[in-house]
Order: C-alpha cells, then structure tokens, then sequence
C-alpha cells in the first residue's frame, strides 16, 4: 500500500482500476479520490475506468424488475423531504466567471471613480479657499498700498485692557480693515459687527470672527463720505449676517476725526 | 426490444442498453447526444424536487440497474433493495452525478455496483459465490464467472443487444490473466487482495491486470463511441 504523501501518477492509475472495480478498500479509495481532486488528468483516468467498469455491468442478461418494485421506490422518494430548490451546484462557465470577474472590476472602478470624485471634490474646496485667502489678501494689499490710506488705533471700551486693533481705511477703494488681538470671546454663533458712527447713525461695516485667542480681521466697506462719520467701533452681535442696529455695548472703538 | 427512453423522445432509435453496432450512425450520435442531454435536463429537475423527473429516470434506467444487482447478489430482495438505495441516492444527493464527468447509466451503475459489493460483503454472501481455489481453480472459476458466451444468451441470441455482444466478446477475447481478476472482482465483489490470494498473483500484479483489463475494454469501438464519449 502506497503511503498517502507518496501517491504517484502512475500507482494512482493501477489503483484507480481496482477503485472503480469496488475492490480496493474504503481508505484506498479516498486516497484515490483526494488524488483526483487535485489531478485533471489522473481524474479523467478514473473517470475512464468507472465509465468501463460500468459498461460491465450493462453487459449482465437484462431481467425486469419486479413492478411492484417501481411503486416502492417512487413512494420512498415522496416520503423523502424534497431536495431544496436550486440545490444543483451550479456549472460556472468560462463565460460567467468572465462576467462575473467583468462585474466585479466594474464595481471596483464605480468605487474608485466614486472615491477620486470625492477627492476632486475636496481638492476644489481648497483651491476655493486658497482662492479666497489670495483675493482678501489682494485686497489688503491694495488697502495697504493706497495713497489715502488712513490707520486708526482701536481702543478698548468694554474690553480688556490687553485688547487692541488696528482699522484701515482707503476711500478711494471704499475698502478698508480692521484687526484685533485679544478680543473678548463671544458665545457661538457671535460675532463682532463693525459700525461707521455719526451722531444718531449706525451703518454697518462688516463683521469680524475672532479666532479662540480672540485674535482676527475683516474687510469691511468704507463709505464715501467718510469724512462725515465720527468713529468706528465693535459690538458682540448674533451672526452670521449681524444686527440691523448695536444690540450690546461698544467693545472696542476710535475715533475718525 | 426498445429502450424504454424511446416511449418519451419518440425517436425511433435504440439507445442506452441497445445501442450499438460496429459503426453507428450519425443519426445515433445525434440520439445519444439528444439522450444525454435529457438525462441531464431530468437530473436538472430532480434538484428542483421533481419527483415526476425521478420517475422518468426511474422507468429509462431501472431494468439495467436491477439486472446488474441481481446479477452480482443472486437475490432479488437484495436487488430491489440496492435498486431502491440507488434511485434515492440520486434524489437526495442529484449533485453528486455530474453530467460533464459522463452519462447518467454509468453513473447509477456504479452507484448500484457499489451498493450490491458492501451488501456482498456485508451479509458475507460471497462465501456463497466464491469459487475454492483447489485443483483447476482458474478453470472452475472461469467457468462459473462472468458473462455467458454470446452463443449460449439468448437475448444475445435475438440480435438485440448488439453493445452486450461487443462487450461480451471483448470481454471473452480479454487474456485470461486480465478477465479473471476484472471478473472476480466485478461480478463477485471480491477484494484486489482476495483477488490476489485466490489467484496466488501478488497484489501488484493483480492492480496492474486489472488496470490492462479496463484498459483494453475501453479500445472497444462500440464503447468509446457510444457509451463512455463525453
């Protein structure tokens, strides 16, 4: 008896004949059977040699078998549970692993493609951002490098002493702004709105958001008759968009004329 | 006598245990292909928990099955009884048979060969069937083993059975090294290693005759066109 390890080729076809005669022991039959699982061509000797084995036994004298024997087998099978619907394993074609391989590249490709769309998506929001930074900084450039430029120092009013800021002002542009360090910090969803003041007027500037060290800037609009407006000055006003008039004391403030 | 497969396919062809002769048809290629393919389609079914394509399988292949049983146990209620295991077995396990590895027959025979040997061997009736190998044991055994010569069957006789005919004379023109042990171990469920004891061959020997048997049982004409092609 050949050792399993040690099943060659050539004592898988002698004892393959003695397997499909059904005279090799149930152990040498499954050796053989393990052989030709992972042999093609040793499987179709097998295969061979129980086709024959068979044509043997069609060979017998043909009897007819009793009648009554058809009635029992067929009432042995209904009082059997009935094999499970689609229980035949299926015969996979070259065709439908292609498919299925085809199937599942192209859903891997959907995920890719859905994944890089995400990217672009995120990478268009930087360039959004960065392209907004540049424009406020092109603004601040040209408020910096105007010929009527006017720096006014913030004071503050409310605030800590430690606060200060710094607005700047070009008519020429109507664009101006305003910086602040240490600013008090505001509840969320608050902000500090920025107003022009002359006498009983309030107009609103713009807004700024400070960050969590209360340091921040904003652009805000200078109007045309700036002359006629007796300072600037800062309150704590719910955001985004601010209040029509101050709400809270002034926080930080200086004067135009 | 017709196949009883020609009562469903109404084709006027003979097939399974009938066909045959020295160079069939293309016309019966064609049957054998179409027989093949309803065998597999009736298998298909029985998956699906038809009985009705059991009883059809049933009523095609059954005789072949049965005579086989009776053939190797001498004992009808033993056949009907491998003959019932077998027809269950393709109900309940239908993947087991795999119509790409060949046709639906072989396969139920073998599956039935397989029963009838572990009855053998089981209920100890080959002591009723083993020749003793005393005096001209290989002569004796001969005599009482295997297929009758296809001048004494009378079936044979008939002309009906022109692939029983080609398989019997092959078998008859086999050497006699190579028919005892396929014999022996065929038709009497006899062991490779009683096989080899009985004859006083050593095993070795005994697996490769019975490997050069099949082999040259295979080279018949009429069996690798019409029963084993695939």
């Amino acid at each position: 008896m050949s050792d399993r390890a040690t099943l060659s080729c050539e004592e898988f076809v002698d004892l393959a004949a003695a397997v499909a005669l059904d005279a090799a022991d149930d152990d040498d039959a499954r050796r053989v059977e393990d052989h030709a699982r992972t042999c093609r061509r040793c499987r179709a000797w097998l295969d061979e040699f129980r086709t024959t084995a068979a044509a043997m036994g069609a060979a017998v004298p043909l009897v007819e078998p009793p009648a009554s024997l058809r009635a029992r087998v067929l009432e042995s099978v209904r009082q059997e549970p009935r094999p499970l619907p689609f229980a035949r394993r299926p015969r996979f074609s070259l065709a439908w692993l292609a498919a299925a391989a085809s199937f599942i590249i192209a859903i891997g490709a959907l995920a890719w493609v859905a994944m890089l769309q995400v990217e672009i998506s995120n990478l268009q929001n930087s360039i959004q951002v960065a392209s907004d930074r540049a424009a406020r900084f092109d603004r601040v450039v040209n408020v910096l490098a105007s010929d009527k430029l006017s720096v006014k120092p913030l004071q503050p009013a409310v605030a800590p002493p430690s606060s200060s800021g710094y607005v700047f002002l070009d008519p020429n542009s109507g664009t101006g702004m305003l910086m602040c360090h240490d600013l008090p910090p505001v509840e969320q969803g608050h902000a500090y709105q920025v107003w022009f003041v002359r006498g009983n007027d309030r107009i609103s500037a713009g807004m700024l958001w400070p960050d969590r060290s209360g340091d921040g800037y904003t652009m805000i609009q200078v109007p045309a008759d700036l002359q006629s407006f007796d300072s600037i000055g800062l309150t704590d006003e719910p955001g985004p968009t601010g209040s029509p008039w101050p709400t809270t004391a002034r926080v930080m403030g200086a004067p135009l004329r | 006598m017709g196949h009883p497969l020609a009562i469903y396919t109404g084709r006027a062809v003979e097939l399974g245990l009938t066909f045959g002769g020295s160079e069939p048809k293309a016309s019966t290629r064609r049957a054998i292909d179409a027989s093949r393919d309803d065998d597999a389609v009736l298998v298909d079914a029985v998956a699906r928990g038809d009985a009705r394509a059991l009883e059809l399988i049933y009523d095609r292949h059954s005789r072949g099955v049965y005579s086989l049983s009776l053939r190797l146990l001498s004992d009808s209620t033993a056949a009907e009884e491998v003959v019932q295991e077998t027809f269950l077995k393709l109900w309940r396990h239908p993947n087991a048979y795999q119509p790409a590895r060949g046709r639906l027959l072989p396969w139920l025979l073998g599956v039935a060969h397989h029963h009838a040997v572990d009855l053998l061997r089981r209920r100890q009736l080959e002591q009723r069937h083993r020749a003793t190998p005393n005096g001209d044991a290989t002569s004796d055994a001969l005599d009482t083993l295997g297929l009758p010569s296809p001048d004494d069957d009378p079936q044979i006789h008939a002309g009906a059975f022109d692939q029983r005919v080609a398989i019997t004379r092959a078998m008859a023109n086999l050497p006699i090294e190579q028919r005892l042990p396929l014999e022996l171990a065929y038709y009497r469920g006899m062991t490779q290693f009683e096989v080899a004891a009985l004859l006083g061959v050593p095993l070795g020997t005994i697996k490769t005759r019975m490997r050069l048997g099949l082999q040259q049982l295979r080279r018949v004409p009429e069996l690798s066109v019409v029963w084993g092609e695939r």
